[in-house]
């Protein structure tokens, strides 16, 4: 087990990965429309979104398990879509796992080394070290219907890294387990991709997950990409509706924005009320829709007729925060207001909702959009 | 769930029993005559011996045929065999139409009359003088026996996991030998079934044989139907028994392998399931 | 576990998922040819053959054909022949149901027992079954045997070589055929649909009568079917059992072929018999069909 530091390991073991102008059609269905994308060397990189979007299908063609429709794929710089999948030395791990069931585990990890005609005793070596990395030593002689399913997990990545690829492509390693499992693991396989130092390309449809874990996302809905960004400017800077509800949770508000002109910018809202909106902001006029995360929201005794304001209709209470769902003239608003804040609510209880002006965003609204 | 559907199951058990027996007792009374001293086909036999089975070890006739149907019948197992599951996997990667017509084509042979069969095979093979041959009974053997392989191995791939060949691409075996190292061993419990089953359709096979497989070429069955023909003789019975044992052991060997085959494949998507 | 699929379920299904698949096929459908090459040459060809040699090649004549029509004998061979298998379906039927039935409805452990006595007669060599009839019907057989000697008659009965002899060693041969298929399509039937019937307060008659028959009729259709088909062809069980009276097609077509050496009419025959089994396929087919589309997909 060779502990290698970040940027050599980038350096020499990822592989870099363009994508340009990648379509994958069934008939007339366009599973992926033309997706440019560059995946940098040695990065962890998430493809996330709903069922149908395409991530799958994006993963399969790095593989090398199905053939592109159009555009081409490029692995340091040389085209890929031409290889057949046993050439191309890209480990993978499935949701399922695929571990061959008449195989000891020790024989699954050893699979892809046999097929490279190693030797024996290398073979061994490599094997234990493998499965002391995954911590599975001592179970090398079982089969995988005799292990838990963490268990078997960690045997399919053992399997997809023995041979060291410079590429690692998983799809939706961790859903079949349950959560507090699936964190350990997350966890684990951060600390595996800084070993490696492999280009990881992950494929999930659950957003937690995805920002705990990459170094960047690509957002993607319908076969299209929606935003390539790094977890915190996917969070902080959604640029579409879309992103803004997928990742986190957001409140929306349509409303025409108005830019008075000494005064700040403002969004006018349903019923005449106004909410701030961030400087740099649109033209007057323009019709938007605002997205403001639940956590920015602060809750305040309403103070003023023209604020966006309600009764509480119900309280959740999670551990860190408590979360209240506010019925404001404006349709149904969540506020989360932290343990600490040591304010008491009750249902029925009007509030005033406020938010700092560069804590909401703005979209273009189109008509088919809320 | 019986009682849902039959308030007194009395007269549903009496016809049942009638069958069984029915089913059942031609079987069983064969055995005792292949037992029997006497010439002839009396029930109960007069006396106990084993003579009849004394003259099958014995006559040259015979014992001939039983090896001409064993090797015909091996030749049948292997051809079918490997034929039947290179064309099930066929199958399962043929697109839609396509594969529905193929597999209706393969299977047909079963409903096709047997004489008609025949007759076209007898025909075809005179001008190539495969009338009277092992090897053009063998062929004609494993048309039948080819759906009994072929269903089997289709049943089998379709509980196959499929991503297990993409992830043995992945890990870098080529395709050829990925068949070999993932695919066959675990569809072989379905593999060696369906080649019994063509054993035993070639063994037992008799209107073929009594057209193309003329004069030289005499197997079991063929013996069997001209000596039931010609004059009753027990030694028919001591053939049957052992033929009926062959086909206890027959199913039993397939039952084995059947469970053996859900083990290997079953089991570990069963315990996944059964996991969170 | 909606992200990934398993490829391809059974025979004709093709192999889309919405997750890592390979749905474009990694080899191509190639691998079936050998098989189907052996088919054809063996298989198809040879009964295009025959095809033609009813129709006289290298010339082209009907005169088989009118051949068979005009004269009597073969139309009442034919007419014997689909009465036959008509008796024998209805055999199976009456008596095949009750017991799919009972293995259907037991306890697992029973059923695995019971289907013994199916499978295992159904594993047995044609011949040795007949053999057996032979024995059990002959006038110094079984049957006359324990009559004669219970006093009940004194002539032994003509169980044997006659159409009598024919049903019975023909139904033993398909019962079998006909339960295995009645079983798969009754374990198909829900066990739940009982216990409703039961607590909307029909009695077990009525249960059956309105639920359970009508759900097993895709069965009853299927293997009736099948079992018609098969007997129509039949030739060895007639040709031993039958004598003169149960004389069947197939034994028909054997005398033109081997002793009379009549190519075109046997052939002619033979092409006949084809395309009665083929329109009965048809007809069991399309009764399936429009079973499925009456009731949408039960």
């Amino acid at each position: 087990m060779t502990k290698q530091p970040i940027s050599a390991a980038g350096a020499k073991a990822g592989a870099r990965i363009q994508f340009e102008r990648v379509s994958k059609r069934y008939g007339q269905l366009a599973a992926l429309d033309d997706i440019n994308l560059t995946i940098e060397a040695g990065e962890f990189f998430t493809l996330l979104g709903p069922s149908g979007s395409g991530k799958s299908t994006l993963l399969s063609l790095i593989a090398g398990f199905d053939q592109l429709s159009a555009g081409a794929i490029l692995v340091d710089g040389q085209r890929a879509d031409d290889v057949p999948p046993h050439r191309r030395g890209f480990g993978v791990v499935f949701q399922n796992y695929a571990l061959f069931p008449h195989l000891t585990v020790e024989e699954n990890v050893a699979y892809p080394l046999r097929a490279r005609r190693m030797s024996s005793q290398e073979v061994r070596d490599r094997v234990a070290d493998a499965l002391r990395q995954v911590r599975l030593e001592g179970l090398g002689q079982r089969y995988p219907r005799q292990l838990s399913g963490g268990q078997q997990q960690r045997v399919a990545m053992a399997r997809a890294v023995v041979f060291r690829p410079r590429v690692l492509l998983m799809d939706e390693p961790l859903g079949a387990l349950d959560r507090k499992l699936r964190i350990d693991l997350q966890v684990e396989l951060k600390q595996l991709h800084r070993e490696l130092g492999a280009t990881i390309v992950f494929v999930s449809h659950d957003q937690e997950e995805a920002l705990a874990l990459s170094d960047r996302i690509a957002v993607l809905r319908s076969g299209r990409i929606e935003q390539v960004d790094t977890p915190s400017g996917l969070y902080r800077h959604p640029t579409t509706p879309f992103v803004a509800g997928f990742i986190g949770e957001s409140n929306f508000f349509a409303g025409i924005l108005r830019r008075l002109r000494e005064a700040a910018p403002v969004v006018e809202l349903a019923s005449g009320i106004r909410v701030p909106a961030a400087a740099g902001s649109g033209n007057d006029g323009e019709a938007v829709t605002l997205s403001v995360r639940p956590e920015q929201v602060a809750i305040s005794p309403v103070m003023d007729v023209m604020s966006l304001a309600g009764p509480i209709i119900e309280i959740i209470y999670v551990g860190t925060a408590t979360k209240l769902l506010i019925e404001t003239q404006c349709g149904r608003a969540q506020a989360w207001v932290p343990a600490q804040g040591g304010q008491e609510f009750q249902i029925g209880q009007i509030v005033a909702l406020r938010w700092a002006p560069d804590a909401a965003t703005l979209h273009p609204r189109r008509c088919d959009e809320r | 769930m019986l009682r849902l559907y039959a308030s007194s199951p009395a007269l549903l058990i009496a016809i049942c029993i009638a069958v069984f027996i029915y089913l059942v007792a031609p079987l069983a009374i064969v055995v005792p005559i292949s037992f029997s001293s006497g010439e002839g086909l009396a029930f109960p036999p007069p006396g106990y011996s084993l003579r009849w089975y004394e003259h099958y070890w014995t006559d040259r006739a015979w014992v001939d045929a039983t090896i001409t149907s064993l090797k015909v019948g091996v030749l049948v197992a292997a051809l079918a065999t490997a034929l039947g599951t290179l064309a099930a996997i066929g199958l399962s990667r043929m697109a839609g139409r396509a594969r529905v017509v193929a597999y209706a084509f393969i299977v047909s042979p079963i409903i096709v009359p047997v004489i008609v069969l025949a007759v076209a095979l007898y025909r075809l093979y005179s001008p190539l003088g495969l009338n009277g041959s092992i090897v053009g009974l063998a062929l004609a053997h494993t048309i039948m026996a080819a759906p009994f392989v072929v269903v089997t191995v289709t049943a089998a791939l379709s509980r196959f996991d499929q991503q297990l060949v993409l992830a043995s691409a992945s890990l870098g075996e080529t395709p050829f030998r990925t068949f070999f190292k993932v695919t066959l061993p675990l569809i072989r419990p379905s593999v060696l079934t369906g080649g019994l089953f063509a054993f035993m359709t070639s063994f037992d096979e008799v209107v073929i044989a009594l057209f193309v497989g003329s004069g030289t070429v005499a197997t079991l069955p063929r013996m069997m139907w001209a000596s039931l023909r010609s004059g009753i003789d027990p030694t028919i019975a001591a053939v049957s028994t052992l033929l009926i044992l062959l086909s206890v052991a027959v199913l039993a060997g397939a039952e084995t392998l059947r469970r053996r085959g859900e083990g290997a494949l079953g089991d570990s998507q069963a315990a996944k399931r059964i996991e969170r | 576990m909606s992200a990934i699929g398993n490829f391809s379920h059974g025979a004709v299904t093709g192999g889309r998922t919405n997750g890592i698949s390979a749905a474009s096929t990694m080899w191509r459908g190639k691998l079936a040819w050998p098989l189907l090459i052996v088919l054809i040459l063996f298989y198809a060809w040879p009964l295009i053959q025959i095809l033609l040699m009813s129709f006289g090649a290298p010339a082209f004549t009907t005169e088989a054909y009118s051949r068979i029509f005009a004269v009597p004998a073969y139309g009442l061979v034919m007419m014997n022949t689909l009465w036959i298998s008509a008796i024998v379906t209805a055999i199976c039927l009456v008596f095949g149901y009750p017991v799919a039935f009972l293995l259907a409805t037991a306890s697992p452990r029973l059923s695995r027992a019971l289907i013994l006595f199916v499978v295992v007669p159904f594993g047995t060599s044609l011949l040795v079954r007949n053999y057996a009839w032979m024995v059990i019907l002959g006038n110094n057989g079984l049957v006359n045997s324990a009559l004669k000697s219970l006093g009940i008659i004194e002539q032994p009965l003509p169980l044997l070589y006659n159409t009598f002899g024919a049903v019975a060693g023909m139904a033993h041969v398909l019962m079998p055929y006909m339960i295995l298929v009645l079983l798969a399509a009754m374990r198909g039937i829900e066990q739940s649909l009982g216990f409703a019937a039961h607590s909307l307060g029909a009695t077990p008659f009525r249960a059956f009568r309105t639920i359970f028959l009508p759900l097993s009729a895709p069965g009853i259709v299927a293997g009736s079917v099948l079992v018609f088909i098969m007997s129509l062809g039949f030739f060895i069980t007639p040709a031993l059992l039958g004598g003169r009276s149960g004389t069947m097609i197939s034994m028909v077509i054997e005398a033109q072929i081997n002793q009379l050496v009549n190519w075109p009419l046997g052939a002619a025959l033979s092409i006949l018999l084809l395309v009665v089994t083929f329109i009965l396929l048809g007809m069991g087919a399309w009764l399936a069909a429009w079973r499925r589309g009456k009731r949408g997909v039960l």
